[in-house]
């Protein structure tokens, strides 16, 4: 599986003094001890990784950024108890899908009560056309091609989803895919191969057509 | 499976895939870094250390509340029924002696834990927990008769 291309968010001074290995805990490490700048380190590489994340397994909903802030404010509430005994992105993904977890239940059930069906949560189109030189043709198809995908992955069970988005996209180990939802890697392994398989079935007029 | 099914899933996997990678990344709203320092500011404030008291008074801070705390009980202890009953009906002494210590509290949270696993309707959650021995079992198809003697 390749993870889609992230763009680079840190700015040129993050980057010169990032260090090897896992950057997130070494920052949470010096901020625990007192380093205030490193938790400003912490927020500008990692706020567009949990923003997309957010997007990626709740929509293009607007409480996003509210969110976002919400996982930052409970890092800084657990600052004291932080122990780097794992990647820092596996800890700070364990909160993020227990929000975004929260959040869809809560999401869930508002779209159930409102009479048209949650059409005012979202924000508009997740993505930016990338000024490129694709045929507009090719460029529809492609955008159709993605909203069918996206309506897909959106429809596959949390749990699954949760499995698929982070092995797809985030490149965690099926291990700390585990850390991360509180599964075995035995289970975390039949959620990634369920949300293919579904996938697979909901997608078939798509794959075939490519296969055929 | 025939062979041919399974280079047909395979192919299907693989375009799959490449439909994934295709999905363009969420864009991060400009200025989201500054929003969240912005937005995080106050709680930090409250986190810093200047804020909280040098190191060396922490230890005295937390153990006054928790001495308040067991003044408390050891006054509500020493009373009798009569007194009990002022503070209200729903104060049983032996409830009060009978509060779990942290680590009956901590045990209890576990079985709290085990109990929502017991409980979750996420069926893809507890099929995925299955032994092998299990799965295998849940998958052997119901073709078997028994003979009649």
């Amino acid at each position: 599986m390749h993870a889609a291309p992230q763009p680079d968010r840190t700015g040129a001074e993050d980057r010169a003094v990032q260090p090897d290995g896992d950057p997130g805990a070494a920052w949470m490490v010096a901020w625990a001890a007192g380093d205030e700048a490193a938790f400003e380190r912490l927020v500008r590489a990692y706020s567009g990784r949990v923003h997309g994340l957010l997007t990626r397994f709740l929509g293009p909903v607007s409480e996003r950024e509210d969110l976002t802030q919400e996982v930052f404010l409970r890092l800084i509430r657990g600052r004291d108890n932080y122990q780097p005994t794992a990647r820092f992105t596996t800890y700070l993904y364990r909160i993020v899908f227990n929000l975004a977890a929260n959040e869809r239940e809560k999401l869930r059930l508002r779209r159930t009560a409102s009479l048209d069906g949650g059409a005012d949560e979202q924000d508009g189109p997740i993505d930016v056309p990338d000024g490129s030189l694709e045929a507009p043709d090719a460029r529809l198809d492609r955008e159709a091609r993605a909203t069918q995908v996206r309506a897909a992955i959106d429809a596959l069970p949390d749990s699954q989803r949760a499995a698929l988005l982070l092995a797809k996209f985030e490149d965690l180990s099926l291990a700390e895919i585990g850390e991360v939802l509180g599964l075995s890697t035995k289970a975390v392994k039949s959620l990634v191969h369920r949300a293919r398989e579904n996938l697979r079935t909901s997608l078939a007029g798509l794959l075939t057509e490519e296969v055929a | 499976m025939k062979p041919d099914d399974d280079a047909q899933r395979d192919q299907e996997f693989a375009r799959l895939d490449a439909l994934l990678d295709e999905l363009p990344a969420p864009v991060e709203p400009p200025g989201l870094a500054e929003r969240v320092l912005a937005a995080t500011a106050s709680e930090r404030a409250g986190q810093h250390p200047a804020a909280r008291g040098p190191r060396a008074w922490r230890p005295v801070w937390i153990a006054m509340p928790l001495a308040a705390a067991a003044g408390l009980a050891l006054w509500f202890g020493g009373l009798g029924g009569a007194d009990r009953q002022a503070l209200g009906p729903n104060v049983p002494s032996e409830q009060v002696a009978d509060l779990p210590t942290d680590p009956d509290l901590l045990r209890e949270l576990e079985l709290l834990e085990d109990w929502e696993l017991l409980v979750t309707d996420d069926l893809d959650v507890l099929l995925a927990e299955l032994d092998e021995v299990d799965e295998l079992l849940l998958n052997r198809p119901d073709d078997e008769e028994v003979e009649q003697g």
